[in-house]
């Protein structure tokens, strides 16, 4: 099992204005799984996804990653997990604009302390069809292309983990099919845990399992 | 990460934004040239005060002869069996104190009658020896003073070669300086005697600051314009002929003299010799603790400086880091520590006012040279605490100033930032 949590209570704000964002949530993942969340908007997905992938921690509740607490890890402890184990694809990418898709793919190396990755930033870049842009800027790609750079940086970590957050969600439907073809072959060639977050349902559909998200609980 | 990483990131975040590198780095040079202008101007003019003070005669100890220049009240008897001042004493107390001063200096004052064409003029004379000189500065002198060889030749022949004041040139001739060269005869001790002129000295106004002492002792200082003019010749002390009216005692330094004096009352007492002691140290240490006082306002103008430097660059900086509030997020999220992402802020500011060193001194050279030298004439000096001090200093205002966004980055949460829940 690579992800087990129990009782995640997730809050933001105070009095009147408090949000319970994730509300006592249990969630287990195996390895290998492709896991699908959904929900509307505001029913907490993306809290869930960064506390899953070390961004965020709960208010309360537990969470084992790879049978490690990773409650009491420190600062430290917590950057390498980030650093080696989980990957982050976000729904408005977060590339570096200043920095060309090489660069953005390399962001992540500046901080490894372990081995060096088995995949050179080349090669991922290839890997995503990219390698005819890999010095291009951000803005001289399309929104396929910046998302697919954006997946070359969370793979050269050889991560055991792939949050996705809404990856197609600024994509048209076409490109939006294809980013999930990629996603797929990588992750059956890799064996990748992948929790992928949308509320395009034909998006959900090729996940193993779908869980639902209402107001920061189960959807039963 | 590896400290070449640290910097290799710091250089990149640099290089990709020149401007502003420039504009800290600017803030940084002008604050260091103007810290380097002020401590090298404040030092520099207590270092000329001091120095000039000094040239006065602060440093100066005059042990006078009563008993030569007569009982009168200011200097008073002295004590019953004690004998005055000779040239002996002064050898000996030459031979104690031999380099720790820069000179023993006899002295002797004495009134003659010069007569130079139609003019006969009553006037002072001091004997004395080169080292009287070191007062006499370029500039108010034309010719030279009493050099050595003048002493052997005095010994020689029947002309003296002698120095005189101006004031008392200006009896004789309309044109002062053209007097060196030329021979006037005088009376002395009811000798007549031939001089030769080979100085003249001006500017009254320095000697007689220096000389202010000599007025008690002069035998002419019954004579009130003879305490307000210098009509002075200055000849050559020679120990066989003239009588000791005391001896200068000429310190290194006027913090010295403090030290020298009981040693001197304790030579003098020993061979019960009675001088009286004119130390001119009272006036000297209150101008020496204006210039201190200077000196204070001089440090805290700069740390004023300094701080404006620090407020200019912290705001500059602090606008900086929140644009790059994105990319600490996502580098966060890469897997970059807290202290990975404060590193480069700081090191950023360490660098840029590193960079800044050198333009700031060449533009203090600039500043202290085209500026403040010609205006105040003194030489800018800097303490060797403030070539290495201000450097320092400047680099630790520039981590002062880069604290305040590395505790904004310190304390970024990334997934705040990157949900886009900020703002
Ligand atoms: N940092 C924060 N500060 C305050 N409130 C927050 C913060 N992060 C999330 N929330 C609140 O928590 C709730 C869940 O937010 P979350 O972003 O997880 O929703 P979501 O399911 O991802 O929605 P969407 O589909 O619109 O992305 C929302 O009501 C949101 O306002
Ligand atoms: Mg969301």
């Amino acid at each position: 099992m690579l992800v087990e949590m129990k009782g995640i209570v997730r809050e933001f704000g105070v009095g009147d204005a408090k949000v319970v964002a994730c509300d006592h949530l249990d969630l287990t993942v195996e390895t290998g799984e492709f896991i699908a969340i959904v929900g509307d908007s505001g029913s907490g997905k993306s809290t869930l996804l960064q506390i899953l992938g070390c961004l965020d921690s709960p208010d309360r509740g537990s969470y084992l990653f790879a049978g490690r607490n990773v409650d009491g890890f420190s600062d430290r402890e917590l950057a390498r997990i980030r650093n080696e184990e989980i990957g982050f694809v976000f729904q408005s990418f977060h590339l570096l604009g200043d920095r060309n898709a090489l660069e953005n793919v390399r962001l992540s190396l500046d901080y490894r302390r372990g081995d060096p990755p088995p995949d050179s930033a080349e090669d991922l870049l290839d890997r995503v069809g990219l390698s005819k842009r890999i010095h291009h800027l951000p803005s001289q790609l399309s929104g396929g292309e910046r998302q697919r750079v954006a997946i070359a940086r969370a793979l050269i970590k050889s991560p055991r983990l792939l949050l996705c957050d809404e990856p197609t969600g600024n994509l048209d439907s076409t490109s939006s099919e294809s980013l999930l073809d990629l996603l797929e072959e990588l992750r059956t060639e890799r064996r990748i845990t992948v929790v992928l977050v949308s509320h395009d349902s034909a998006v959900a559909d090729r996940s193993d399992r779908i869980l639902t998200l209402v107001d920061g609980r189960w959807a039963s | 990460m590896s400290p070449a990483t640290a910097i290799s990131l710091t250089l990149t975040a640099i290089a990709r934004h020149p401007m502003r590198a420039v504009l800290v780095s600017s803030t940084f040079a002008i604050g260091f040239a103007s810290v380097l202008s002020i401590i090298a101007t404040i030092e520099g003019g207590q270092r000329a005060i001091k120095h000039d003070l000094d040239a006065l005669g602060t440093d100066l100890i005059a042990c006078l002869n009563p008993i030569r220049v007569g009982p009168f009240p200011e200097i008073g008897e002295v004590e019953e069996g004690l004998r005055a001042i000779e040239a002996g004493d002064v050898r000996a107390l030459a031979e104690m104190l031999g380099s720790e001063v820069d000179g023993v200096i006899p002295l002797s004052v004495d009134l003659v009658v010069t007569r130079r064409g139609g003019v006969a003029m009553t006037h002072t004379v001091l004997a004395t020896e080169p080292a009287f000189g070191e007062v006499v500065r370029s500039g108010m002198l034309a010719g030279r003073f009493l050099e050595a060889d003048d002493f052997t030749r005095s010994n020689s022949s029947e002309v003296v070669p002698a120095a005189i004041d101006e004031a008392l040139a200006r009896r004789f001739t309309d044109e002062p300086a053209k007097m060196v060269g030329e021979r006037i005869s005088t009376v002395r001790g009811g000798k007549a005697m031939e001089v030769e002129i080979i100085g003249v000295l001006n500017d009254p106004i320095t000697l007689r600051k220096h000389l202010q002492l000599l007025d008690g002792t002069s035998k002419a200082r019954t004579i009130a314009a003879r305490r307000l003019e210098f009509l002075n010749l200055y000849l050559p002390f020679r120990p066989e002929v003239d009588r000791c009216a005391g001896v200068l005692v000429d310190a290194r330094d006027s913090s010295d003299v403090e030290a020298l004096v009981p040693r001197l009352k304790s030579f003098f007492s020993a061979r019960a010799v009675g001088p009286y002691y004119h130390i001119q140290k009272l006036w000297v240490g209150q101008v020496l603790s204006m210039a201190d006082r200077l000196g204070k306002v001089g440090h805290f103008l700069w740390i004023v400086d300094l701080l404006v430097v620090l407020v200019l660059v912290a705001s500059i900086s602090l606008l900086a880091v929140d644009e790059s509030f994105a990319e600490v997020a996502l580098r966060r999220a890469e897997g970059a520590t807290v202290p990975e992402v404060v590193a480069p802020v700081l090191l950023e500011g360490i660098f840029l006012a590193l960079a800044g060193l050198l333009p700031g001194w060449l533009l203090s050279v600039v500043i202290l040279r085209e500026g403040v030298q010609p205006v105040l004439v003194w030489e800018p000096y800097l303490p060797p605490l403030a070539i290495w001090g201000t450097p320092l200093l400047l680099v630790v205002t520039a981590f002062l100033a880069y604290l305040v966004p590395a505790r904004r980055v310190a304390r970024l949460q990334p997934a705040v930032v990157l949900s886009g829940h900020r703002d």
